[in-house]
């Protein structure tokens, strides 16, 4: 059996009164809610994928192009589920990959925040992930990956599953961070690897200038001080122009918590509104 | 023209390589690699690693699913654009060569690991050019893994010995760095690099008719680490 391939595709522009607007549409089974006005003209859209997760073969592609000077923050109302592939098969025992593709495309002055919800992926699931993402020079990109592998509540791990994340990020051209992630086998166990824990996240934002060395060094230094008293480990440091904090532990929640105080951060130093609260985000703090 | 003289030549020039070889791995090789321990530093002092056993168990998991087989993988395709690079210093060729170089630096999450590959990088391209081989152009801002693909290129290495030595240098440095972070004795390494001996072989083996381009890491753990030497209060290395 073919799997699905569900693409939206979304085009942001900004308006004469510096408002970012929306032309788009989507594919099933994923569909576009109403997109929302928020603070400095950004547009937020929440993403639905209604056909409640990926088996193998399925395929989820955002394709997000933003004009120059537009603002847009995307969302998605649910976690993703991947469900298991691995030995559900006669004819392929060994399963089928199911790919996430993130095609992001930004122009001068653009500005896109990624914060989807976690992805769940069940025992003997495979999925790969792709963010293949280009920016103008004065461009900036603030993206959050949270990834459980396994149904943990009911005590269940990856088995003999795999999660891949393929990452390129270029600016004006030029690769600005690569990743090529593999979990499986040995290393969802070990301490080189995830050492047994059920949760991998990541958040990655591309500067829009390079930091001045103070703002960087604090921006650092809050960042750990948040890390320290988060249950499970976290660590952050300097991208080439930008940040990266990436976490693994035993709790979404938690992962995701660190994130929104650094994205809030990121938008103070940017002197950019506060975010306010996402409604697709269950169980937030305020920053 | 007898078989012998072929033989003759031929164990000259391999005599010649082996040496080259013995040089360029050596930690006498003045590149600064002692100074950086990635990220055993900050595991030692969370207690994440705490004797040869662990160390060893970190040092295979590197090894087979690491940044550094894609690294070592990269050596190949690496040593060949150079090689057109050299042959035709034009802007193609030199692309090739900074798109690879690239590719592989910025793998690198922690800001620590890339300094150190560029630090590292510019001190053996400094050397060779002292050596009367300079890159085309003469620049001196390639990463680690080109400036070694370089080196090897320029001494008459085998893909394959590039490869190895690559590889036994990055062990050699591990080692001597967790000897001066954990009650760990400079025979218990030496005993530790013997013991890995025929494992590396074995990668460097695989790692040589690889496609860097097909490999994945594994190492949420090692970009963790890495990534928290920048937080490590008192600290003895540079990443």
């Amino acid at each position: 059996m073919e799997g699905w391939s569900a693409t939206a595709r979304l085009r942001f522009r900004r308006d004469g009164a510096g408002a970012t607007t929306l032309q788009g549409g989507a594919t099933a089974p994923l569909r576009l809610q109403r997109s929302q006005r928020g603070a400095d003209g950004r547009c937020g859209l929440p993403l639905l994928h209604t056909a409640g997760g990926l088996v193998g073969g399925d395929g989820l592609t955002i394709a997000a192009e933003l004009e120059a000077g537009s603002r847009a923050l995307l969302t998605s109302v649910a976690a993703q589920k991947v469900y298991g592939s691995r030995g559900r098969s006669r004819l392929q025992p060994q399963g089928r990959w199911a790919r996430l593709e993130l095609d992001v495309r930004l122009g001068p002055g653009a500005d896109l925040e990624w914060l989807p919800q976690e992805t769940v992926v069940f025992a003997g699931g495979l999925l790969e992930q792709v963010q293949r993402l280009q920016l103008a020079a004065d461009a900036s990109w603030l993206g959050i990956d949270v990834v459980r592998l396994g149904r943990t509540a009911r005590g269940e791990t990856l088995g003999d599953g795999c999660w891949r994340n393929r990452l390129e990020l270029r600016r004006g051209g030029r690769l600005e961070l690569v990743e090529r992630l593999q979990l499986d086998g040995d290393s969802l166990d070990d301490e080189h690897g995830l050492a047994g824990q059920p949760v991998v996240a990541t958040l990655v934002w591309a500067a829009p200038a390079p930091l001045p060395a103070e703002a960087l060094q604090a921006l650092l230094a809050e960042g750990r001080r948040d890390a320290a008293g988060l249950q499970g480990q976290g660590a952050v440091g300097a991208l080439e122009q930008g940040l990266i904090a990436r976490y693994r532990g035993p709790s979404s929640q938690e992962a995701r918590r660190w994130f929104r105080r650094l994205w809030a951060r990121t938008r103070m130093l940017r002197g950019l509104a506060a975010p306010e609260p996402l409604r697709e985000w269950p169980l937030q703090e305020e920053p | 023209m007898g078989r012998n003289t072929t033989i003759t030549m031929g164990t000259d020039a391999m005599g010649t390589e082996r040496l080259r070889l013995l040089q360029l791995a050596s930690p006498a090789l003045p590149v600064g690699g002692f100074s950086y321990s990635e990220g055993l530093e900050v595991l030692i002092q969370g207690g994440r690693l705490r004797g040869a056993d662990d160390l060893e168990a970190w040092l295979r998991a590197e090894l087979w699913r690491g940044l550094l087989p894609l690294e070592a993988a990269a050596l190949r395709p690496l040593a060949e654009a150079l090689d057109r690079w050299r042959q035709q210093p034009d802007p193609a060729a030199e692309d090739a060569v900074r798109d690879l170089d690239d590719w592989l630096l910025l793998q690198r999450e922690a800001a620590e690991l890339r300094a150190q590959q560029r630090q590292m990088g510019r001190s053996l391209l400094q050397l060779l050019a002292g050596l009367g081989w300079p890159l085309p152009g003469g620049g001196l801002d390639l990463a680690w893994p080109a400036a070694w693909a370089w080196a090897g290129l320029c001494g008459g290495l085998t893909p394959l010995a590039r490869v190895e030595g690559y590889l036994s240098s990055w062990l050699a440095n591990q080692l001597s760095a967790a000897v001066r972070l954990l009650p760990l004795g400079p025979s218990e390494a030496q005993r530790l690099q013997w013991q890995l001996a025929p494992l590396l072989a074995e990668r460097a083996e695989a790692l040589l008719a690889a496609d860097p381009h097909d490999l994945w890491s594994g190492g949420i753990g090692a970009g963790l680490a890495q990534l928290g030497h920048g937080g490590l209060y008192s600290r003895l290395f540079r990443s």
